[in-house]
């Protein structure tokens, strides 16, 4: 015992995710080797851009953003995260508002990622393997949403049996997400560019050289530009968004002032490790600008195009530089990654509504809890039927559509933590004096908190205006920006009828959230 | 007379925190209720000796951080300690030795220790409290020793009601006991359920017929889900289930759960269980655990708003 406390026996709280499961959950949520796709995008939109070199520069911006979430996550570790954050500094609308977007867009993330099982995933591997006409069928809408639906009801039961269950199947896809990047990389780097330009001018008909000619002709730059390289780390950034979920679970966090600051700059060393080596092989093996060039005839329509109507995603490029059985093997990992994505999403979306419910801003049987695995059960049936509707909507109408400006709205989120945390000195000092000094170090007067946040403001703001340029999206559609407006004005409308409810029936729900006075 | 538009404050298991408690008395004016219980668990689970090594200079161990104090900075530090449940002790390395190798030694600083923090708060209680027209009642639960019994009941402010009927208003009654069924840990106050069982009978035949009883058991209810626990092996560690997930186990009171079924008071109010905060409900009995988050200094509770002998509003509070 020496010199350490004295403990008499009695019981205690329990958390139970380690820091090295919420680092793969935060890797899982960004979705490793998704790049493969965003990669092409990244390409046409900022033509000349170095894509290994904005990974690389991604990841200290992640890093510094990151440790502004992990420290005000240490210095209020509840699950729900920039939720209670927000509405202990602020507002408890402002809080509930931000959450609610956050709520609508994983889910509608989910709706987008499932085609990316059965059409990115399934379908090109059926093809792979001559299963031509199967490959078809997996292709319809019909396929998807059978497959949604299956998928979401064992991702709830994957959910019910607690977060450390989640966590060992999380890992599970990790792995094999880990061999299916080294079989990619591995089989790339041994190949050599040769062999697989030599494949791909005999597959496709179109010589691997004309594909770079014409792009040129058509006004591709065939060098890389510093310019289109710094313009193309903003696509990078956006792949790493979803680093910092495990502040949605930190009431479940073990030690958790050590275990977020591993966890979120964990998740963005490996996961940049994962984007850029991704990129770099795929420099190397295909060549960086045989896939710009690719990329470039692709979006301007161009008839040399060969594949059709099929977008040249690196990991189906991948086809022509291996035999089916590798491509196969390859794409178990990349499958994986997907689903991971988005057993991920669900998992947040049951906590937040689990918490909403708890706050009674959303009715009170949203947080019946199963008394065997204390799993939030009413939260994960609605979450589960919410993003079977929104699988629907996905597949069948042009609705999540108007998701297009998402990555604007996200930054609206992260300015406004940010304001919380510039101002959480001033506005709740009880909470700031009692917080653990790493979160009240200072650089001379001003605290490290502060500063970080003030960057996170600066880079949200330009991420922001970024995501809704015309090189980004064209032209602005004022429905859309009025929509994803919207999703913050509904989530406010929500908490003020609630609100409203609770004032005439009993007790305002404002006082959940405001901290007693200690004298 | 009805309870009309009553509001009530409910939290549980300090465990030693002294801003918690601060927190919870000042809660009676600042969530404007009428009524604010304290359902058991009062007293600190740990003793945190400080060293003095040199004169005016002192070392200690706390939350895995080690600290290096003087006479300026050792009472800042000593507060935080106990706002955090424990116990800052002043003490030389021979006596912390002599302290450690002897438990009855050990145990009896601890209960001088409960009972200087249980005087300092009901101290702070009083002046804070005296001529407002709030109820207060404060009890021992299955964690406290005996010991802060007879300063609780000296007090003119609050009022202990463990084992007692009390009456909130000309209608509303109020039965209290700090017990828990047995725990692993065999705790002060831990008794079986056939002696649960016999004190709640003996308090309901106290009090005859009533419409409108709140049951103020430290122990939640059997299978209630607000009372769902880690279900702990031989050496007292959580069971994992086959995907590696804590298995959950109920570890209320049987004897408490056929009371609520069978008597149906308006409320249960309940802590113990620190993980499990919630609310069920019994038949027309809402039961709550607003659970604890001591060690955080944040005090965990729940506000009720009872109006014409109904349950009209509830929240949950972490302030």
């Amino acid at each position: 015992m020496g010199g350490d406390i004295y403990v008499r026996r009695a019981s205690g709280l329990v958390r139970n995710i380690s820091a090295w499961d919420a680092m793969i959950f935060n890797i899982m949520v960004m979705a490793p080797m998704a790049v493969l796709v965003y990669g092409v995008w990244a390409s046409i939109i900022y033509p000349g851009a170095h894509l290994p070199t904005t990974a690389l520069l991604a990841i200290p911006i992640s890093i510094v953003i990151g440790l502004f979430y992990a420290l005000f996550s240490i210095a209020m570790p509840r699950a729900g995260g920039d939720y209670i954050w927000v509405s202990r500094i602020l507002h408890p609308s402002v809080g509930y508002a931000i959450n609610f977007f956050l709520f609508m867009v994983i889910l509608s993330v989910a709706g987008a990622y499932i085609p990316w099982f059965t059409q990115y995933t399934l379908a090109p591997v059926l093809e792979a393997n001559g299963l031509v006409d199967l490959a078809a069928a997996v292709s319809s809408n019909e396929f998807a949403f059978a497959f949604a639906v299956i998928y979401y009801i064992i991702c709830a039961m994957i959910i019910s049996r607690g977060a450390k269950a989640t966590s060992r199947v999380l890992w599970v896809f990790f792995i094999l997400v880990l061999i299916g990047l080294a079989i990619y990389a591995g089989s790339l780097l041994l190949i050599g560019r040769d062999t697989f330009a030599a494949n791909f001018s005999a597959a496709t008909g179109v010589s691997y050289e004309t594909i770079i000619e014409k792009a040129a002709e058509a006004g591709y730059p065939t060098t890389f530009s510093l310019t289109a390289t710094l313009l193309g780390l903003t696509y990078t950034y956006i792949n790493f968004l979803g680093f910092n979920f495990s502040i949605y679970l930190a009431g479940e966090i073990k030690e958790v002032q050590k275990s977020q600051i591993i966890a979120i700059a964990g998740a963005v060393l490996l996961f940049g490790f994962i984007d850029w080596l991704a990129y770099e092989v795929a420099y190397v093996g295909m060549g960086g600008e045989f896939l710009g060039a690719l990329s470039y005839l692709y979006a301007i329509g161009s008839d040399v195009y060969p594949l059709g109507s099929r977008e040249p995603y690196f990991m189906w490029l991948f086809r022509y530089a291996v035999d089916p059985k590798i491509f196969t093997a390859f794409m178990v990992g990349w499958g994986a990654m997907v689903l991971a994505a988005i057993l991920t999403y669900v998992a947040t979306a049951v906590r937040f509504v689990f918490a909403w419910s708890f706050d009674r801003v959303v009715p009170t049987f949203l947080s019946n809890v199963d008394m065997r695995y204390h799993s939030p059960y009413a939260a994960l049936i609605f979450v589960t039927i919410v993003a079977i509707i929104f699988q629907a909507l996905w597949l069948w109408t042009p609705l999540l559509q108007y998701f297009s400006y998402i990555v604007f709205g996200w930054m609206i989120m992260q300015i406004i933590t940010s304001i919380a945390a510039l101002v959480f000195p001033k506005k709740r000092p009880d909470i700031w004096e009692r917080s653990p000094a790493i979160v009240k170090a200072k650089i001379g007067p001003i605290p490290v908190l502060s500063i970080l946040a003030v960057i996170s403001m600066i880079l949200a703001a330009y991420l922001g205006y970024a995501s809704i340029s015309p090189a980004f999206v064209g032209e602005l559609d004022p429905a859309i920006m009025a929509f994803t407006i919207g999703l913050f004005l509904i989530g406010f409308a929500i908490y003020f009828i609630s609100s409203l409810y609770h004032r005439k029936v009993g007790i305002p729900l404002e006082l959940s959230f405001k901290e007693l006075p200690p004298e | 007379m009805r309870a009309s538009k009553l509001r009530i404050f409910f939290a549980s298991d300090l465990h030693g925190s002294e801003v918690c408690f601060k927190k919870f008395i000042n809660a009676a004016e600042f969530y404007k209720a009428n009524v604010i219980i304290l359902g058991g668990d009062l007293t600190g689970k740990f003793i945190v000796p400080i060293f003095e090594v040199e004169g005016g200079r002192y070392r200690a161990k706390f939350a895995n951080e080690d600290y290096s104090l003087t006479n300026a900075t050792l009472e800042k530090f000593m507060q935080k300690v106990r706002d955090s449940g424990c116990y800052p002790y002043l003490t030389t390395k021979e006596e912390w030795e002599d302290l450690v190798s002897e438990e009855s030694k050990m145990n009896s600083l601890f209960i001088d220790l409960m009972k200087d923090s249980i005087k300092r708060w009901v101290e702070y209680a009083e002046t804070k409290l005296r001529g407002k027209e709030i109820q207060c009642y404060i009890m021992p639960g299955n964690d406290d020793h005996y010991a802060i019994d007879e300063i609780l009941n000296a007090s003119e402010i609050i009022k202990n009601p463990h084992e007692k009927v009390v009456n909130i208003t000309d209608n509303l009654k109020m039965i209290s006991l700090g017990y828990s069924n047995l725990t692993p840990w065999r705790c002060p106050r831990d008794i079986t359920e056939e002696e649960l069982e016999q004190k709640i009978e003996g308090l309901m035949r106290r009090i005859g017929d009533v419409d409108e009883l709140i049951f103020n058991i430290h122990v939640p209810p059997y299978g209630s889900g607000i009372d769902s626990a880690p279900e702990l092996d031989e050496n007292m560690r959580p069971k994992l289930g086959p995907g590696g997930q804590i298995m959950m186990t109920p570890a209320g009171s049987i004897a408490v759960r056929k009371a609520i079924e069978k008597y149906q008071p308006l409320i249960g109010l309940h802590g113990h269980i620190h993980e499990a905060k919630g609310f069920a409900k019994i038949g027309r009995t809402l039961c709550f655990n607003p659970g604890s988050e001591y060690q955080e200094g944040i005090l965990r509770g729940v506000l009720i708003q009872i109006d014409k002998g109904k349950v009209r509003d509830f929240i949950f509070t972490s302030g």
